[in-house]
């Protein structure tokens, strides 16, 4: 290890020193020490999260304009880590996503007051794990860093320890075990295969091995270990057919988790699936597999979100199964992977996923911290219970029906945009069925989104009392909603950024 | 299929018996009803596969299975069993049996398929030294260049090592986690804490339900 590995680290590291931070300063909040209020003292432990997330946040920044030290997008640390900017690109996504989920909990974690220190601390610990995994080039670390952001996220989802919480516990660490299971079967054959646990390492190899041709990726082994990894992350992603714990999860975890999970876990599953899988298909031949396999998987999940999502009475279920139909936008992406477009650009594929993933981190946490802070005053989770909500919170209201209208895509928010950006590469590499699918998906997932718009600035409701959100709350909701707007209405800013963040074509 | 190990009669023999005993003992982990039992059968199902690591002349590993695994695990998980009592009726995630057996089979299948289609050999012809010193783990850093590319075989040691039996890899171990997977094994740190405050928060809940 010399600096240059410290300082690619140096995000990461920041983000698990703070997470020990706070376990330490939960130890010294300790109620009635230095004669603080019960709680008083331990609320101090959201500011101390909050604000020490500008940790890894300046150091990240560091990396990315090279202020200090010698940033590098070579892999680093015997080749296991690799802070290139698209590495950065994600580890901002994972930093703002745990500040919005840390800033907009307050209120709702009253309820766990005895447990907020090891709230943050595991929060904190699966934004490291994240980060990390966003960066690793190399086999194992990626194994270590998905386990580091599952098993926190376990036990996150089994904090509220009632009957609905701790079965949603119990199904996330099985069906996460079971996915990583199938996750490092996939990895074992790539090592057996090629024998090295190296990204580069192993492309060098797969090129100096014999390509069979008329084999989908030249190899069965490679073929299989192809199958297995995107099973597993599969599950991470929450696309179908992978996606059965996603409802009872998100229905059963505290909605905060559940917001943290929906974005930040699943964003940081498709970077590492991207990394593997541009590194990958640098080969020709093999681009043609990868089409097929995710227009499959894309189609799967576009249609299994949206037609479950029909039924739905629950809001918490609803946007679970919300998030699997826009997992399943993203792998149209996916879909259009290496082959040049017909504008001359190899990168409009990765290009539309990471616009997508973005615009869909704003978008997302902002409608699910939103609910959030009105589910918990109401205590009525379900969609009916969100009748007439403009008379009980304006500005809530307007903002959960922006909110909710990126998310099926209606200009000018950026839900449009990233939809228009990321049908039109599928239409460019050929793909034109599966734009049609995805467009005959948005229409049917109109019918809920939109239903839910008119309760809520339409409905009757008898329960007249205003819900008066925590500034906390508003200020996430705000910045969510408004990063929505002008992601959709300057789309060059953002597009500019990903373009110099996409290092790994 | 490409023999690793020495492939005399008797390590053939072996293998097909250890396994046995994995595959037989993990079946009975699976369908025995009563968890002490089949704690007993995890802990036969970790000596089958101490056996195998034996057999592909990892000793070093298969000491350390029978160690954590076979003595420490299997004794903390029948712990555990004891302490949290009566769960034999607690099978509610197996609705769908016929769905998990049918995905099991398949899987298992195209993993058979799989295994016996591939020429696992194709990796011995590889004459890239790079290539060959990624296959072996044998690296020596040459010249003071930092491209990454700028490493060469130790032909010696590859030589020993894809010849006929494996070398003893418990040598190679101890710098491997300090050097090539120091990352991993440092994140695993942070994974053992994340996993023990979890485990305190979920357990200190249900005192404190069973309490009131």
């Amino acid at each position: 290890m010399n600096a240059q590995d410290y300082w690619a680290l140096s995000p990461v590291i920041a983000m698990a020193a703070l997470a020990i931070v706070l376990l330490s300063a939960d130890a010294l909040l300790a109620e009635r020490m230095f004669g603080g209020r019960r709680f008083g003292s331990k609320r101090a432990l959201s500011w101390i999260a909050f604000i020490g997330l500008l940790g890894p946040a300046i150091l990240a920044l560091n990396l990315w304009f090279g202020w200090l030290g010698n940033s590098t997008s070579d892999p680093v640390i015997y080749g296991t880590f690799t802070a290139d900017r698209f590495t950065l690109f994600f580890q901002f996504l994972i930093i703002g996503t745990t500040a919005a989920v840390i800033l907009a909990s307050v209120p709702y974690l009253e309820q766990f007051r005895d447990s907020l220190g090891e709230f943050f601390t595991l929060l904190l610990i699966a934004a490291a794990g994240m980060m990390l995994l966003v960066g690793a080039s190399e086999l194992i670390t990626i194994y270590v860093a998905l386990e580091t952001t599952a098993l926190p996220a376990v036990a996150l989802a089994a904090l509220r320890r009632d009957g609905f919480s701790i079965e949603a516990g119990a199904k996330f660490l099985i069906l996460s075990a079971l996915s990583t299971a199938l996750l490092l079967f996939g990895l074992v054959f790539l090592y057996g295969y090629t024998g090295a646990t190296r990204i580069d390492e192993i492309v060098a190899r797969l090129a100096t091995l014999p390509f069979e041709a008329g084999v989908p990726f030249g190899s069965l082994a490679v073929m299989l270990a192809v199958l297995l990894i995107v099973a597993g992350f599969g599950f991470k992603m929450a696309i179908a057919p992978w996606h059965m714990w996603v409802p009872d999860v998100y229905q059963g975890a505290p909605t905060p988790v559940a917001a943290f999970l929906s974005v930040a876990s699943k964003a940081s599953a498709f970077a590492v699936l991207m990394r593997l899988l541009y590194s990958m298909a640098g080969f020709e031949a093999v681009a043609q597999d990868w089409q097929i396999l995710f227009a499959l998987i894309a189609t799967a999940s576009m249609t299994v979100g949206n037609l479950l999502a029909l039924s739905q009475t629950n809001m918490k279920r609803l946007l679970a199964y919300s998030t699997i139909a826009q997992a399943g936008y993203i792998m149209v992406g996916f879909a259009a992977v290496s082959i040049a477009s017909s504008s001359g650009s190899a990168t409009s594929g990765p290009q539309s996923i990471m616009y997508y993933l973005a615009g869909y981190a704003f978008t997302n946490l902002a409608v699910f911290l939103g609910f959030t802070a009105i589910i918990h005053r109401t205590g009525d989770d379900t969609i009916a219970g969100l009748g007439g909500l403009v008379k009980r919170s304006p500005v809530l209201a307007v903002l959960m029906s922006i909110g909710l209208l990126s998310l099926l895509g209606m200009p000018p928010t950026v839900g449009f945009m990233a939809k228009a950006v990321i049908f039109s590469t599928a239409v460019d590499q050929g793909l034109i069925w599966l734009a049609v699918v995805a467009v005959v998906n948005t229409v049917v997932a109109a019918y809920y989104y939109l239903r839910i718009v008119g309760l809520i600035l339409f409905g009757e409701t008898e329960d007249t009392d205003p819900i008066k959100p925590a500034p906390g709350e508003m200020a996430a909701v705000i910045v969510g909603i408004a990063g929505a707007i002008v992601l959709g209405v300057v789309p060059w800013l953002v597009l500019q950024l990903i373009d110099d963040s996409i290092t790994i074509v | 299929m490409n023999a690793a190990f020495d492939s005399g009669p008797i390590a053939t023999l072996a293998f097909y018996l250890a396994s046995a005993l994995t595959i037989a003992s993990a079946l009975i982990v699976v369908t025995q009803r009563d968890l002490v039992r089949a704690v007993v059968a995890l802990a036969m199902s970790f000596v089958g596969v101490a056996a195998i690591y034996f057999i592909l002349n990892a000793e070093f590993i298969g000491v350390v299975q029978l160690l954590v695994y076979v003595g420490a695990i299997s004794i903390l998980i029948a712990f555990a069993v004891m302490f949290i009592g009566d769960l034999a009726n607690a099978g509610t995630l197996s609705q769908s049996r016929l769905i998990s057996a049918v995905a099991a089979i398949l899987l298992l299948a195209t993993v058979i398929f799989v295994a016996y289609n591939t020429d696992w050999t194709d990796i011995k012809d590889v004459t890239d030294a790079d290539a060959v010193a990624g296959l072996t783990g044998r690296y020596e850093v040459a010249g003071t260049s930092d491209d990454k590319n700028v490493i060469s075989a130790v032909n010696s040691d590859v030589e020993d090592s894809r010849g006929g039996a494996l070398v003893d890899g418990s040598s190679h171990i101890g710098p491997a986690l300090i050097s090539d997977f120091v990352l991993p094994f440092e994140t695993l740190g942070l994974l053992l804490i994340a996993a023990l405050i979890g485990a305190l928060l979920v357990i200190r809940g249900r005192q404190k339900d069973d309490a009131a």
